[in-house]
């Protein structure tokens, strides 16, 4: 698959899909090996630091990435990620990294020999420019979904994020591309108020509602996301959020690596399903019927 | 919401501090001419003491003690909605971490010590295994909080799924993570 001349690719997963987004990571594997896409892991990789590092500290933030960079950098690849914020954190570090001398000096004082030019591209991209239709065992007939960006995946000031930050497409065609039929709905780029989640429950419940209302109005079956956090606040909180609100269904808030594994032909058994707090059987009847 | 602040307060202003703020930020405060879009597009803006576009105007103006002592820092989440859609290209959120970052410094109590308890236990976490860990995370914040049992139901579903792992995933050459927290550390920050 990987043209010539391009390196190839290192999957960074990412502490979050090791815990409550793993359902995303086993989804990704098996997306990227039903797609004949031979990628390694990157070796060693740490915490990206997600909001905590820029929340406490900027050098602290571009650091940790950092390593991870350098690490990818010796292992002659590019960095793949799936995670929206890890992503987001990569990209921005790569940028500081290589537009202030600052920070460059401040990487190798603190040990991290990274000289540049990693690029750092997210699963979706790349899945964008693969030839899926060809490759569809099992359409995803009849499943109307929300693609649901949230915030950091579209929205990386300085050096621009997967797609347009107003008006992204990519998992619209991505799973258009699946044979899902993609609702177009406003709140696809809006805010799930990631961890006030933990923190400040209230403000993130109504931002998750906002949210569903949406999804709810545009007649979406699922959400589909690409990030574990976003995911687990649509999933965790949905509950509360569909009392207060008084909607009549709950709505199963999946990965968008789910449905390509599933259009792929992977058996559902393997794609963590059994992990969703928000049920996920209504989806699968609207898929098979 | 912590309540607004009466307009009668004694104004005191710290002439060099947009300058600090501009140097910590590496964003241009002093382009912001006060639109208000940052705060018209900012998510959390209805649960913020001092609003997005009112917090820039105050960092120009130099009210330092004002700005300090806010809680809309600890509430941005960086979702960088401000900053895509700054007319002048500012980067709000980047002005909300400088802000933060120096309220964190001051000594001063901290606007909301449960936001900055919530993320010290994520790089706590880090910094044990070189990876977060979520449980941890959630049981030490939940601990330090004293909500152990209000949060507990939360835990026990995600476990009951299979989403919280609680062996912890660790980096091979742990210290090399460590020596970057030393970094920090040695240079005075946090």
């Amino acid at each position: 698959m990987q043209a010539v001349g391009q390196k190839p690719l290192a999957l960074y997963p990412g502490c979050s899909l090791l815990s409550t987004g793993a359902a995303y990571l086993a989804s990704v594997r098996e997306t990227l090996h039903l797609l004949g896409l031979a990628v390694k892991d990157l070796t060693d990789w740490n915490c990206c630091g997600a909001s905590s590092a820029h929340f406490v500290d900027p050098e602290l933030a571009v650091l940790l990435p950092a390593r991870n960079l350098a690490i990818a950098e010796a292992m002659g690849a590019d960095v793949l990620t799936a995670c929206a914020a890890c992503h987001h954190r990569m990209v921005q570090a790569e940028h500081d990294l290589s537009t202030s001398d600052t920070m460059a000096r401040a990487a190798m004082e603190a040990g991290v020999a990274y000289r540049g030019g990693v690029r750092v591209r997210h699963l979706l991209s790349v899945l964008d420019e693969t030839d899926l239709p060809g490759r569809i065992r099992r359409p995803l007939k009849g499943l109307r979904v929300a693609c649901y960006y949230g915030c950091l995946l579209v929205r990386i000031p300085r050096s621009g994020g997967i797609d347009d930050p107003e008006n992204p497409g990519i998992m619209e065609r991505v799973l258009g591309a699946c044979g899902a039929e993609v609702a177009d709905w406003q709140g696809r780029t809006w805010c799930c108020g990631a961890s006030l989640a933990a923190t400040a429950p209230e403000v993130a419940g109504d931002l998750v509602q906002r949210v569903l209302v949406q999804a709810h109005r545009a007649g979406a079956d699922c959400i589909a996301t690409a990030c574990p956090l976003c995911q687990l606040n649509l999933d965790l909180l949905q509950g509360a959020a569909a009392t207060r609100a008084g909607f009549e269904r709950l709505l199963p808030v999946v990965f968008f690596t789910q449905l390509t594994a599933l259009a792929l032909g992977a058996s559902p058994r393997r794609l963590g399903f059994e992990q969703h707090l928000v049920e996920v059987r209504p989806m699968m009847a609207a898929l098979a019927g | 919401m912590q309540p607004r602040e009466s307009a009668a307060q004694p104004v005191q202003r710290d002439h060099s501090w947009p300058l600090a703020i501009e140097a910590a930020s590496g964003e241009r405060v002093g382009l912001c001419f006060g639109c208000g879009i940052c705060t018209g597009s900012c998510p959390l803006a209805s649960a913020m003491d001092l609003l997005p576009s009112r917090l820039m105007k105050a960092v120009q103006l130099g009210l330092r003690e004002r700005v300090l002592g806010a809680t809309a820092p600890y509430l941005c989440v960086a979702c960088e909605t401000c900053a895509v859609r700054c007319p002048n290209g500012i980067d709000v959120a980047r002005v909300m971490d400088a802000v933060r970052q120096a309220s964190l410094t001051t000594g001063r109590p901290v606007p909301r010590v449960d936001i900055q308890r919530f993320h010290r236990w994520f790089l706590r976490t880090v910094w044990m295994f070189g990876r977060a860990h979520e449980g941890l995370l959630s049981a030490g914040y939940s601990l330090q909080q004293g909500r152990l049992l209000q949060d507990l139901s939360t835990g026990l579903a995600l476990m009951r799924h299979g989403r919280l792992a609680l062996w912890p995933h660790t980096v091979r050459r742990q210290r090399e993570v460590r020596r970057l927290f030393r970094a920090i550390a040695q240079r005075g920050g946090r």
